[in-house]
């Protein structure tokens, strides 16, 4: 079982080979926007409007210029702040005892931060234990990083519901987590998109938290509320519990897609063997470098 | 479902290893530990598969003992259960503005005082509450935690020192209703009438008002500014305000002064003073004689240091070198060096490469003196939203340069596509701006834009260098603090009461949002910087518009059968007395020899 800050060098060298892809849909707002109507500096054109100081001078249309003598700009989609804001949840849940968990969060957080220094954005590290607390500024390579312990006995979206922190406007924001709360997940990811240019969730998952128990009595721990719960496994309570796991994420997924956000799911042991980021790539999160 | 408010108490379960062992060795099961239950709440009752486990049958005594002991746990985590009806949650929003520290003259006390006091009444007047306390400053903000009784709610009420700058009451409201739902109750508390049309009825406010109008003057400006020419003192403006209605005369006292000066003021009207200060390295203190209000009968302005650029001019080329030595030597806060170390180094050499290692102190400037030029007349496109190119025009100026179009960085001025000065800016580099430009055929070294363009650079760099971008602050404003490099982990706030704090730097700079007046020192390392703040609020310091009064009231929202909500009841006493009776249950087994495995 790889020690977490053996995971996070790993992850650096590996993160090395990706590029943080800018958003290319902005938020503009809470609720169900979907696209930014405000102008920016992203590639996908939007419109025409007369210069105004401040304008990025290399969006002037020449061509109209000659043709109008009238300083025109091109209007895209806005682009983001290049800035991220990489939330790390610091539950209990994700240090699953027995498990590389707590590993693969800080790498797939490593290996974004890489990506994103990578592609010329500044990052920060925030992580959700027992307050929303500042872990890493943004000095330190993230192959350098101590990884702390995932203790915290409050939840992330209580963590939320108390207040963000000063995230930056416009910053790209990132969410590594299990996601396995009971609650609403629109609530939280309004909460993680205001004021953000973009949102991804990735849910880092132990193979145990993928695969229910085999057949037989069991009695259930829960790692975070140390609740027990004793069953009797059998084949149709994992195929229930695979069910519910699955609406679980279809939950998750579509309040993503309604608010714009981009979710990938990652099994920890596989992330930490494979580094396979796939779903990252072809979720135009990460570009190959 | 009963809840645990005291959750790590059932760490005394500890006590207890010895009937788990036999405990858990009578049982048939094995245990995991899984990330949440969340994913097994479907399985609590199925028809097959998942049914929950019939106990072993185990000894009467054995049981006895564990249910005592895990009472006894239980009831150390002091849970509680959902109990019957129990009052719509109450939101209090406070009025944290400074005028709310104005004195009524009848030896009343403060609106604060007289506030926290019918407040403190009117909930001990309550049979049962449970209340959140809101701030109502600029931003809304939470006071401690949930209070459910009067003795709590003064407790807590001791840490409401209104000292804001402004209160926006309707964001506190609407904090409330976000917080606690559609059916809460709200009390707002303050010094002013409702806004224009009273509290609207369907809202469930009331509006408790405890101001008084009065006059009052007060220090609503102030700046302090160095004369350049080192030694001969500062100079200082402070703006004065009467908000009555009859004309005033008031005792200004400046530090070091031995006796006051009288200032008359115009009914509403306002005047600015001017002084010359010795003290360089003093603050400036200035108070008004008393009146209504005290917090703004006080001044303090801090000097604001001069930081000043050092530059490195590497130029080979001898007629740009001379444009820059002139343009330099017209500049206070810019000193040519010969040698690092420099805040900005000029230089006609190669670009550095992308991965030589940056100092990140030293900004560059290079200079491309192409062969293949042209001179352009326009049009210039200037980005102004860049530091650059405030008042900077190029109207009338010939700016020879070279014809190509893909540069890199971004373009700050450009003659039609053609960039001609861009800025380019790399995490972990330092700032390198690239300036396309040749002197012999051009005239914008001989323009006023040259020496323009040089100021920004040097202001904008200076305004990068260690310290504070200014050091004079009004309240609600907030002061940015450069750190010097690698000095980030050592920052100590001390608030003028003289108590310290550390602060945590989230980059190269810190943001500080006070909510007292008065002198705020940071210490970084070994340095250390002044920043004072000041009300400045006239908004708060006009209370013509106090008033006394109360308005709105609660009512049921929707459902007036259904009032008030379920609440918690707490188990505590339940719980103990089971584990008493069951103790003795146990004692009284114990000597009817009936135990069957103890």
């Amino acid at each position: 079982m790889p020690e977490p800050d053996a995971a996070l060098r790993d992850a650096e060298r590996q993160g090395s080979r990706y590029v943080l892809a800018s958003p290319q849909r902005v938020q503009s707002g809470l609720a169900g926007a979907q696209l930014a109507n405000r102008a920016g500096t992203s590639t996908e054109f939007m419109d025409y409007r007369e210069y105004q100081p401040g304008d990025d001078i290399r969006r002037i249309d020449w061509s109209a210029y000659a043709r109008s003598d009238r300083l025109t700009v091109k209007l895209y989609r806005e682009e983001v702040s290049p800035h991220v804001e990489l939330v790390l949840d610091g539950s209990q849940s994700m240090d699953l005892t027995g498990t590389d968990k707590a590993a693969g969060a800080w790498a797939m957080a490593a290996l974004l931060a890489t990506a994103a220094a990578s592609a010329g954005f500044t990052h920060r590290l925030w992580l959700a234990g027992d307050q929303l607390e500042l872990r890493e500024p943004g000095r330190t390579r993230p192959g350098q990083w101590r990884a702390a312990g995932l203790t915290a006995t409050v939840a992330l979206p209580e963590l939320l519901r108390r207040g963000a922190p000063s995230w930056r406007p416009r910053s790209l924001r990132v969410l590594v987590s299990d996601l396995l709360w009971p609650d609403d997940p629109q609530p939280i990811l309004r909460r993680l998109l205001d004021s953000a240019a973009g949102l991804i969730v990735v849910q880092v998952l132990a193979r145990e938290d993928t695969a229910p128990p085999e057949v037989g009595n069991m009695e259930l721990i829960d790692a975070e509320t140390g609740q027990t719960r004793e069953l009797f496994i059998d084949a149709a309570a994992q195929e229930r519990y695979q069910r519910t796991l699955a609406t679980h994420e279809a939950n998750w997924q579509g309040a993503c897609q309604r608010l714009g956000a981009v979710m990938s799911r990652f099994v920890a042991e596989d992330l930490l063997t494979d580094w396979n980021m796939r779903p990252l790539v072809e979720a135009r999160v990460l570009r190959v470098s | 479902m009963p809840i645990l408010t005291m959750p790590l108490a059932l760490i005394a379960l500890a006590s207890v290893p010895a009937l788990l062992a036999i405990y858990w060795l009578r049982r048939q099961h094995r245990r995991r530990v899984v990330s949440s239950l969340v994913l097994w709440r479907d399985l609590t009752q199925p028809r097959q598969g998942g049914m929950q486990i019939q106990r072993v049958p185990t000894p009467w005594l054995f049981l006895l003992e564990l249910l005592v002991l895990a009472l006894l746990c239980l009831a150390a985590a002091n849970p509680r259960v959902l109990a019957g009806p129990e009052p719509r949650p109450l939101a209090i929003v406070l009025d944290d503005s400074l005028s709310m520290l104005a004195e009524d003259g009848a030896g009343g006390g403060a609106v604060r005082d007289r506030a926290a006091d019918a407040l403190g009444e009117a909930l001990e007047a309550e049979a049962s509450f449970n209340a959140r306390l809101i701030l109502a400053g600029p931003r809304p903000q939470l006071l401690g935690e949930a209070v459910r009784s009067a003795g709590e709610a003064r407790s807590l009420l001791e840490q409401w020192q209104p000292h804001a700058p402004a209160a926006d009451i309707d964001r506190a409201v609407a904090l409330a209703r976000e917080m606690l739902g559609r059916e809460v109750r709200i009390l707002v508390i303050t010094d002013r009438a409702p806004p224009e049309g009273g509290v609207d009825e369907q809202t469930a406010v009331k509006w408790w008002a405890f101001g008084r109008p009065r006059p009052n003057v007060a220090f609503v400006g102030g700046v302090r500014s160095g004369r350049g020419g080192g030694g001969d003192g500062d100079r200082v403006m402070v703006e004065i305000a009467n908000f009555g209605d009859e004309p005033a005369a008031v005792a200004l006292r400046l530090v070091g002064d031995s006796a006051p000066r009288r200032v008359e003021l115009e009914a509403s009207g306002r005047r600015r003073m001017w002084f010359d200060w010795p003290g360089v390295d003093e603050p400036f203190y200035a108070t008004l004689g008393a009146d209504a209000l005290a917090i703004d009968n006080e001044l303090v302005l801090v000097p604001q240091p001069r930081r000043v650029a050092r530059v490195v001019l590497d130029v080979s080329d001898a007629a740009a070198r001379r444009m820059f030595e002139r343009a330099m030597a017209a500049m206070p806060h810019a000193r040519v060096v010969s040698a690092p170390p420099a805040e900005l180094r000029i230089t006609t050499g190669p670009a550095p490469s992308r991965d030589a290692d940056g100092d990140m102190h030293t900004w560059l400037l290079r200079l491309v003196i192409e062969d293949d030029t042209r001179s352009y007349l326009g049009p210039f496109v200037i980005d102004r939203a860049h530091p650059l190119a405030e008042g900077l025009a190029l109207a009338g100026v010939y700016w020879a340069a070279g014809t190509e179009v893909d540069v890199p960085g971004r373009p700050i001025i450009a003659a039609g596509n053609v960039p001609l000065l861009t800025e380019r800016s790399l995490p972990g580099r330092p700032r390198q701006l690239l300036l396309r430009f040749r002197p012999e055929h051009s005239n914008l070294q001989h323009t006023a834009s040259f020496p323009v363009l040089l100021w920004n650079l040097i202001d904008w760099r200076t305004d990068e260098m260690p310290g504070p971008q200014q050091t004079n602050l009004r309240m609600g404003m907030t002061a940015s603090l450069t750190l010097p490099a690698g000095a980030s982990d050592e920052i100590e706030l001390e608030a003028p009461d003289g108590s310290t704090r550390r602060l945590a730097a989230e980059s190269d700079a810190i943001h500080l949002q006070p909510d007292r007046p008065g002198i705020h020192r940071v210490r970084v390392g070994d340095e250390r910087y002044a920043l004072a703040f000041n009300p400045f609020a006239p908004g708060q310091s006009d209370l013509r518009g106090g008033m006394t009064g109360r308005w709105g009231d609660w009512y049921d929202i929707d459902e007036p059968a259904h009032a008030q909500r379920r609440g918690y009841r707490e188990l505590l006493a339940l719980l103990v007395l089971l584990a008493v009776g069951l103790f003795t249950l146990h004692g009284w087994l114990v000597a009817r020899g009936s135990g069957g495995g103890a």
